[in-house]
């Protein structure tokens, strides 16, 4: 680790922060229908959309019609990204003539975009017509806007009282994506387009290098892809290397540019959470456990890379850190981007659930892979667009309920009396996370099509069987790309565990929305357990730590673990 | 329900032509008018041929030329097939490639020692299509070049400084040298020093010269 390194991060992580607080006012500002300064532009859009719907802006419905709203889209979305990728080789923009994709492969992927997760079984540039490429693109707006309002409705019915609706699917979903995303996402591609993406409909291009040799250079719309899979978090890149690949990421500027699109909203999403229940305290608090687990995360990560793998250093390598040597583990990484920005890089993607990649995953130290794993196992620093909030506020529930416990008090969370119905479907949404994610991967260890699946020996290949199945759950994306999932198998099985991670919970915690709406608000007393400072702090993270711990432990040490001891010992595999 | 049915197909088509058709089109204006030597791909071209981009690397893997990185997309350098070796730290295939890269690396520059090859020179990036070395990996090759083509070391020393690609804003990243554009410099010293060796590594410049 250098001074230099460690600067980085921290300048990357204020420049977040700094810059989620206006973002959250102005986030805060939409949901709870105030005027925003971009009013004047989006309106008259806004409201020919609504026509064009049949939606009367008044017009509110229950948690139930909200879900079914929302996961009916969710489908019809589905079915014409599907659509659009098995018959690519009839549609425009193929100068490849790349063939429509298989079902099985389809399927994983339609699944995989619309679950916000973008899983990617196929390498962009060898398999995808730009046209394919721009409908996934279309995925990655309203995912991630999905995810956002659902978050939404929970958070309207933690704060209405007494009341039956949640507000109206079509107006949060269309607001979402018309006033949060569209803007940004044309701002940052056209930052992205300055600082050297392309932005073509050609497919390739043919040179010949100054020492005679052939290349084809892979082109498309890349700028206007890295711009949106980043800003919702949805990180399935144009290129099989995604942000490895320079196209997509030209240089270490904007390597921390792309760390910034995807944590900005997750972060302003906390904020916009305490500014809309009105209750700053407590979400600074969340604020403050999510943060410390992530900085934990990332220095954890920083000094496994920076230190490097000592059997390379033994061959007679150099991989102590000088001047002009970036040493440390370089396989995997690129040279200019370096070892800080990668590290940061893989923390801030797997603990935003954006699954983007500037590095191989499947070449870092084994206490790195655990990390990774564990930030995704865990699914609530910051997170994804809302889901990542969802999921905290669930274990939150968790947690205050064990408080309850005792202290031997029906438990309160923001003036709301927890009871058995809300902590059965909190439990239900977290047991359903580990059950999708462990039930599924003994079943991939046991069959020889499963342990086909992994690329490197002994318990990396074990990690990385490991890996696919925690990515896909949690709906991150990124993958230990040694592991080949394009076979019917995975494509099946990782297609089902993407499609359960993301509804299950989900249905659950709008459930919880709908249960908590319907109560009426508990005056504060003396004896109620306080949602802020240091004692919430320290039950939440508890909460946190105990349950992920117990739940995910026994994997992580046959995995990333025994490798880490195999490695200590001098043992190869 | 069936009222769902009809908003959900209405407003899932025209998002899909919002977001896929008019805004890619959009950002694609844009480059068009304002960046058309990025959204191109930042495309460098020698006598109006082009001849590969600033952003991807090329494999440089002739002694007499500044080496790039080992590469595992395609056949090496596959600029349309950008992959990872995805090698784990523990795996016995692995640590045995990098040990044959290490020993070619000591044999080719005999002046190197055992214990000071630089770690980005044998082993590969992420995309496989890395332009760049570190600065390191470039000064430990000058002897090597300097001695095979005959242009004097101080001259190739020169050449890697100025070169130089340093954090950007003094902050971001790690310093490196481009090898796409430092071999492309290297090329008119070759040409007067030594032109013999030129015209057998610089095979895509020397034809494009004589077309034209």
């Amino acid at each position: 680790m250098t001074a230099t390194g460690v600067l980085q991060i921290i300048i990357v992580l204020s420049a977040i922060i700094l810059a989620a607080v206006p973002l959250s006012k102005y986030m805060a500002h939409i949901f709870n229908g105030e005027t925003t300064f971009l009013d004047k532009i989006i309106n008259p859009v806004e409201n020919l959309t609504f026509k064009f719907l049949k939606v009367d802006e008044k017009e509110e419905t229950g948690w139930i019609n909200y879900l079914k709203a929302g996961l009916i889209i969710n489908f019809f979305m589905l079915a014409i990204v599907f659509l659009a990728l098995r018959f690519q080789n009839y549609l425009p923009f193929n100068q490849m003539h790349y063939k429509g994709i298989s079902w099985p492969l389809d399927f994983n992927t339609a699944i995989s975009f619309i679950t916000n997760t973008n899983w990617q079984n196929y390498a962009g540039e060898e398999a995808l017509s730009n046209f394919s490429q721009m409908s996934l693109v279309f995925l990655q707006f309203t995912s991630a806007a999905t995810g956002l309002v659902f978050l939404i409705a929970f958070i309207r019915g933690l704060k209405r009282t007494q009341a039956k609706n949640v507000g109206n699917f079509y107006i949060d979903f269309t607001k979402t994506v018309y006033r949060i995303f569209i803007p940004l996402a044309v701002i940052f591609a056209i930052v992205m387009l300055f600082l050297g993406s392309p932005q073509t409909f050609t497919m390739q291009k043919g040179v010949v290098n100054m020492t005679g040799a052939k290349q084809y250079l892979s082109m498309g719309p890349v700028a206007s892809m890295v711009s949106i899979e980043n800003l919702g978090t949805n990180g399935g890149g144009f290129y099989n290397a995604n942000a490895a690949q320079p196209y997509e990421n030209p240089s270490p500027f904007t390597n921390a540019l792309i760390i910034f699109m995807m944590s900005v909203i997750p972060v302003a999403i906390f904020f916009m959470y305490g500014i809309m229940i009105g209750n700053k305290k407590h979400a600074l608090t969340l604020f403050f456990v999510a943060l410390t687990l992530l900085t934990v995360c990332i220095f954890v990560v920083y000094h496994q890379e920076a230190a490097g793998n000592p059997f390379i250093a033994k061959l007679g390598a150099d991989i102590k850190v000088s001047k002009y040597n970036p040493g440390g583990n370089m396989i995997g990484k690129e040279e200019h981007i370096g070892i800080a920005q990668s590290s940061l890089f893989a923390s801030a993607t797997t603990a935003f659930t954006t699954g983007n990649v500037d590095s191989a995953h499947d070449s870092y130290m084994p206490l790195s892979v655990m990390v990774l794993l564990g930030e995704m196992m865990l699914n609530l620093i910051f997170g994804g667009k809302g889901v990542g909030l969802l999921n905290m506020l669930t274990m939150v529930i968790i947690g205050v309920f064990i408080a309850g416990l005792m202290v031997g008090r029906t438990p309160e969370f923001l003036g709301k009396k927890i009871e058995a119905k809300e902590v059965k479907l909190a439990t239900l949404a977290m047991f359903a996370h580990a059950f999708i994610i462990i039930v599924p991967f003994a079943v991939a260890l046991s069959i020889p099509a499963g342990i086909a699946g992994a690329f490197n020996p002994g318990p990396h290949g074990f990690s990385e069987i490991l890996y696919a199945f925690t990515s896909t759950v949690a709906n991150n994306g990124s993958a230990m790309a040694g592991f080949s999932g394009n076979t019917l198998f995975y494509n099946i099985i990782l297609g089902l565990t993407l499609f359960f991670g993301r509804y299950v919970p989900i249905i659950c915690q709008v459930a919880i929305a709908g249960s908590l709406i319907k109560k009426k608000s508990v005056p504060e007393s003396l004896g109620t357990f306080p949602a802020h400072g240091l004692l919430f702090y320290s039950v939440v993270m508890g909460t946190i730590i105990l349950i992920g711990a117990l739940t995910f432990f026994p994997a992580l040490a046959l995995g990333p673990i025994a490798e880490h001891f195999a490695l200590m010992e001098g043992h190869l595999f | 329900m069936l009222n769902d049915f009809v908003r959900s197909i209405k407003l899932a088509v025209w998002l899909f032509i919002l977001c896929s058709i008019i805004y890619t089109s959009f950002i694609w204006g844009i480059g068009k008018i304002f960046f058309p030597f990025q959204a191109g791909g930042s495309i460098i071209y020698k006598n109006s041929k082009p001849i590969g981009s600033l952003l991807i690397g090329e494999k440089f893997s002739s002694p007499y030329l500044f080496n790039s990185r080992p590469s595992s997309a395609g056949t090496g350098y596959q600029a349309d097939a950008s992959s990872a070796s995805n090698y784990g730290p523990t795996n016995k295939g692995y640590i045995d490639v990098v040990k044959k890269r290490i020993k070619k690396f000591l044999t080719e520059n005999k002046t190197v020692k055992k214990g000071e090859v630089p770690v980005d020179l044998v082993t590969g990036s992420g995309s496989g299509l890395d332009p760049f070395i570190s600065v390191l990996g470039a000064f430990t090759q000058i002897t090597r070049i300097s001695e095979l083509t005959g242009v004097n070391p101080d001259r190739l020393k020169e050449l890697v400084e100025s070169n130089i690609s340093y954090r950007d804003f003094g902050l971001f990243g790690t310093p490196g040298v481009n090898t796409v554009k430092l071999n492309l410099k290297l090329a008119p010293i070759l040409k007067s020093v030594n032109p013999k060796i030129y015209d057998k590594v610089f095979r895509g410049l020397v034809n494009t010269g004589n077309k034209n």
